[in-house]
């Protein structure tokens, strides 16, 4: 059985689709390691993500119901998914996060644009958060949006930034109480109870160490500047 | 009038703010969550276990200086929000 190594954990799971096969392929290692998280899903699983989203392919069922086995059991290990376009700079994350459509991945390609080869894009849409060794760290990983963006690494996650259309480019401190509501909405939060609970343990010391920032931003390569000079 | 909570919510504090969050079959149903402050977190808490609106009224008087008319208008107002967000039975 197939063994990917994600978020610095061993996670097994035997895609059917080749397309997955193939976004996880750089993630893969030898198949006898040890495993941290079964995250292998029934045809059950597959017919529920039909239930969520009507519309889905087979694939798309499938790769959402292996990424939402895996970003429940992750809880065990301090993790959690968090709706992110995230961009690495100078060995440091800044996640920005928004409802889709309002422009994260426009806005993080600015980055890439103003600060050339010190930046690049680790999950352009569907990073996992850990807690590791006192430290939030943000990772690549197969799951990555439409853009299929990520990198199989690693960076300690040094802001969350909630991203809003403006005229001009600010950007403002936000407190861990007003980014809550916001915050709920961009997590992935499990239906299961113990899971639940867990995840709300997550979330309360996530809230209590991150620091948050809302951005109003154009595109333009003053956005990405505006909002560097306010969270490094 | 007796107000009892459904069974799948739990009550938490998250940062300085309290939270009731749906689980299990609730949480299919709902998917949001439900912010209180003190005094609804500590009506929530009696509700739990199950309270006459007039024992509502009664903790609010002993734990706030409010008259009673205003202490069974928000108790009124905390109940009839839940009663709409289907957290609670009315018997």
């Amino acid at each position: 059985m197939p063994i990917y190594r994600i978020a610095e954990l061993n996670v097994q799971y035997t895609p059917v689709s080749s397309a997955i096969a193939e976004l996880s392929e750089p993630y893969r290692i030898d198949d006898g390691a040890p495993v941290d998280i079964v995250a292998d899903v029934s045809a059950d699983d597959i017919k529920r993500e039909y239930e969520y989203l009507p519309d889905s392919t087979e694939q798309t069922a499938e790769y959402t119901a292996i990424y939402r086995k895996l970003c429940t059991k992750i809880l065990d290990f301090n993790g959690f998914l968090f709706h992110s376009s995230t961009v690495v700079l100078d060995g440091e994350a800044y996640a920005f996060t928004a409802l889709s459509g309002t422009g994260k991945s426009t806005h993080t390609r600015l980055w890439l644009e103003k600060f050339g080869q010190r930046a690049f894009i680790i999950n352009d849409d569907k990073p996992i958060v850990r807690y590791v060794n006192g430290e939030y760290r943000i990772y690549g990983t197969p799951w990555s949006g439409k853009n299929n963006l990520n990198k199989n690494t690693y960076a300690p996650l040094k802001a969350v930034c909630f991203l809003h259309r403006g005229k001009e480019n600010t950007i403002t401190e936000k407190t861990s109480s007003d980014a809550l509501t916001p915050l709920l909405s961009q997590v992935y939060r499990p239906h299961d109870e113990t899971y639940t609970l867990k995840f709300l343990d997550e979330l309360d010391r996530f809230l209590k160490t991150m620091k948050f920032y809302d951005l109003y931003c154009n595109i333009s390569l003053q956005a990405a500047e505006v909002a560097y000079n306010g969270m490094k | 009038m007796f107000v009892k909570a459904k069974p799948g919510f739990v009550l938490r504090e998250i940062g300085d703010t309290y939270i009731i969050v749906p689980v299990g079959a609730q949480a299919q149903k709902f998917n949001g969550i439900i912010k209180l402050n003190k005094t609804g977190k500590a009506m929530w808490e009696a509700i739990c276990v199950g309270a006459d609106v007039d024992e509502l009224v009664k903790n609010m008087l002993d734990e706030y200086d409010i008259s009673e008319d205003i202490a069974r208008r928000d108790v009124q107002s905390f109940v009839d929000k839940a009663k709409g967000a289907n957290l609670v039975e009315l018997t």
